[in-house]
């Protein structure tokens, strides 16, 4: 019992070497911050010498992004997106989300019968479907800060806004709609950075499930027009991540 | 006897009201009852001769003044003020002219005829003209005009209300003569309960300092501090307690004591960036090096690029060539220059261009009055003036007096202009217009005139900083020839900050770390701490 005590002893004071010969520098605790007011300037500015400064530059990126209220069709997407930034805080922001082809799971089961009454099915594949998003929004960012992930290593965060109209296309249609979302990008440097964004849509479009013959492939031969379905209102709320660049 | 008798009826009737007016404490209303009082008074006669005659223009004024129809009462008062049928009552009209002038909050107007009263030493009026003069005075903050009174004036006849007021004033006009004994005499006769006692306390400290009698300074500040202790801890008088007292002690050469007393001022008041700076001197008379660099690192952060501050440099690069960090202190000298002998160009070139004093308060107003409106986003470069110079003046003590002056006397004008158009057409209204004006450019000179001085002062410490400049590099140099000559002698020197960037550290639980990566946050500024060693073998 005495050598496992030991064993352990040595492992944990191995473990403390680093600090062991790390640099003491000792600060008198007066000297420590100890007022979490701010000093008073003429003009309030939070930063100064900004990492990453925005205003007058544009921004570019692309990613993959996530459709989280889509049950007939694949919910995964691509998306690029471009921002022109008038200052820090204020931008416009344009996105274009291409949605992947083809059926979700439960598209897929619906297709094929399941969970349908006997000999009946539901091609959702049959009716004109969302090919792509294009938004052009207004954006402002609400929060620039920092964060420290290790001792050493600290990101610049910032939080924005953004609400705007949008155009989405179908097989045979489009129509306009509207987005509000938030997002959060982190910065790597002054130009590398990670984007994070959940957009919000309101737009109208066919409704699958209104076609007479309910879309079953065997009475359905041929793709159905949009003119041909009611037209209902969609909620959809999009996950997108990827990778910014600022010019 | 009869004659007698009659010679003093018809007297009453030529000085309907010509004893002195008692005004302690009272109205004008009540200034004016009293004067009539004193002319019913003389003959019960006069009364029932009045009833019987068609009301005199004197009476009629004075009894719209009485019913506070102040417009009408010193539009009525100056045309008799002028008129010459009135010339034994002149005094008496243009002293109650005053009090309704002064009722409308022309305090300016008021004073003139305050001053006139003055100047004719008319003795029934003249207590009371010096009385309003020095409150009028005081409302407008012009030194010129109290002076005039205060040196006039005797301390016991005036109202006991206003006596500490006075006392103040003779106070702060003793100080500027530099008679410190006698202003302390004045100061301490400010009572507590008084609303000018904290700055009447101040400035008896400051004086005790100037006397260079540090130890009774350090005392009445600290007098003054206990008394503001049931106030907010960013109370101006007990702030500008804690820092008179920091200086003191710095003066009496405690530096401990004295960074104690500045690392007590809160960071949330104006005086706190001065005293990051003088704190920093304090540091540096006591060895800190290292906390004189963590204040370095703030007082030249982006948030002050806009600050005139061309002596913290050169105090850094002191710093720095104390603990051998050669490379840092080019480059703050470099910097230095790069700042500060565009400045002084300019303002060697502005001083030679601008001969008129008006026009350099005319100048400074516009960018201190756009810097106001657009913040650092103004344009700068259309300004003639560095804009941290001019900043850096308009702070000064006897310009900000000079302005406030100016923007009451326009505050007044603009009253003047909102006046019915009747008003601002009469005699009275021109002759107000006139007066207001001429101020305003006098004024406007003087404040431009201690501008220039300011701005010659600069002039002349940029000259005598640079030549220390010259100094410290030379210092610099041959610090530098030393460690090549121990370099080429093959001695091991200390590495510098900048060749140890893998350094490790561990930061203690409970506290939090953030390393400077090049951006200046508001809640970090005063927290910095300089990690770096000294370079000297």
């Amino acid at each position: 019992m005495m050598l496992i005590m030991n064993k352990v002893l040595l492992i944990l004071s191995l473990l403390y070497i680093p600090a062991l010969y790390a640099e003491v520098i000792e600060f008198p605790e007066e000297e420590l911050a100890q007022e979490s007011v701010l000093p008073i300037f003429d003009r309030v500015e939070v930063v100064k010498s900004r990492n990453v400064p925005t205003s007058e530059r544009f921004e570019f990126g692309g990613g993959f992004g996530l459709n989280l209220t889509e049950a007939l069709y694949d919910n995964k997407s691509i998306n690029i997106h471009g921002t022109y930034n008038f200052t820090n805080l204020h931008a416009i922001n344009f996105i274009y989300i291409y949605p992947f082809e083809g059926l979700s799971n439960m598209g897929n089961d619906l297709a094929n019968g399941k969970g349908l009454a006997a000999n009946q099915e539901f091609d959702p594949s049959l009716a004109p479907y969302p090919e792509s998003y294009m938004m052009l929004n207004y954006q402002i960012t609400a929060y620039y800060g920092k964060i420290s992930l290790s001792k050493k290593f600290v990101m610049n965060v910032s939080l924005y806004g953004l609400a705007g109209l949008m155009n989405v296309t179908f097989s045979d249609s489009s129509s306009v709609g509207a987005v509000v979302g938030m997002g959060q990008k982190f910065y790597f440097n002054r130009n590398f950075g990670l984007r994070f964004d959940l957009l919000g849509m309101m737009y109208q479009g066919p409704d699958a499930t209104s076609a007479p013959n309910g879309l079953d492939p065997d009475l359905v031969k041929s793709q159905v027009s949009s003119s041909s379905l009611d037209e209902t209102l969609f909620f959809r709320t999009f996950f997108n991540f990827g990778l910014v660049y600022l010019l | 006897m009869k004659n007698i008798l009659l010679v003093l009826i018809l007297l009453s009737f030529i000085f309907p009201s010509a004893k002195a007016v008692e005004t302690e404490g009272l109205a004008p209303s009540e200034n004016i009852l009293l004067a009539q009082r004193r002319a019913r008074n003389t003959k019960n006669v006069k009364r029932s001769r009045v009833r019987r005659t068609t009301k005199s223009p004197l009476s009629q004024a004075l009894s719209y003044a009485k019913s506070g129809q102040y417009q009408i009462a010193a539009q009525a008062l100056f045309k008799l003020s002028l008129d010459p049928r009135y010339k034994k009552q002149r005094m008496q009209i243009k002293y109650i002219l005053g009090l309704m002038l002064y009722q409308m909050k022309f305090n300016q107007l008021s004073a003139f005829q305050f001053i006139s009263v003055i100047k004719n030493m008319d003795p029934k009026y003249l207590k009371q003209s010096l009385e309003k003069l020095s409150l009028a005075a005081d409302a407008l903050g012009d030194d010129t005009l109290l002076n005039y009174a205060i040196s006039r004036v005797q301390v016991e006849k005036f109202p006991r209300t206003m006596r500490d007021m006075l006392y103040y004033r003779i106070g702060e006009f003793q100080m500027r003569a530099k008679s410190y004994t006698k202003a302390n005499q004045s100061f301490t006769r400010v009572r507590r309960s008084s609303s000018l006692f904290e700055k009447a306390k101040y400035l008896e400290a400051l004086s005790y300092a100037e006397m260079n009698n540090t130890k009774k300074a350090i005392e009445t500040f600290i007098d003054l501090y206990d008394s503001q202790a049931d106030k907010s801890v960013t109370n101006p008088a007990r702030v500008s307690a804690l820092v008179g007292a920091a200086r003191t002690y710095y003066q009496a050469k405690n530096w401990e004591k004295s960074i104690e007393l500045f690392r007590q001022v809160p960071r949330d008041t104006e005086i706190w960036h001065d005293t990051l700076f003088e704190s920093s001197w304090a540091m540096l008379r006591s060895g800190q090096f290292r906390s004189a660099l963590s204040n370095f690192q703030t007082i030249h952060s982006s948030f002050y690029d806009n600050f005139y501050l061309p002596e913290a440099l050169l105090l850094r690069s002191i710093v720095y060539l104390y603990i051998c960090k050669y490379d840092e202190m080019e480059k703050v000298l470099n910097i230095f220059n790069e700042i500060y002998k565009p400045v002084y160009k300019d303002v060697r070139k502005y001083l030679k261009d601008v001969k008129l004093s008006a026009e350099i308060f005319d100048d400074v107003d516009a960018m201190m009055t756009e810097f106001k409106e657009k913040g650092e986003e103004m344009d700068k470069s259309k300004f003639r003036l560095p804009f941290i110079v001019g900043r850096q003046i308009s702070k000064e003590g006897d310009f900000q007096r000079s302005r406030q002056y100016i923007r009451k006397v326009e505050e007044e004008l603009r009253r003047l202009y909102q006046m019915s158009s009747d008003w601002k057409n009469s005699s009275l209204g021109r002759y107000a217009e006139r007066i207001l004006k001429t101020r305003l450019d006098k004024a406007r000179k003087k404040a431009g005139r201690q501008l220039r001085r300011h701005l010659v002062n600069i002039r002349f410490e940029l000259f005598d900083l640079f030549e220390q400049e010259g100094f410290i590099r030379y210092e610099m140099l041959n610090g530098k020839k030393e460690m090549v000559k121990k370099k080429v002698a093959g001695k091991d020197l200390p590495k510098t900050i900048d060749e140890e960037q893998e350094r490790d550290f561990f930061v203690q639980n409970g506290y939090q770390y953030w390393p400077f990566e090049g951006e200046y946050w508001l809640d970090e500024l005063g927290n910095y701490h300089y990690l770096g060693t000294q370079s000297c073998e």
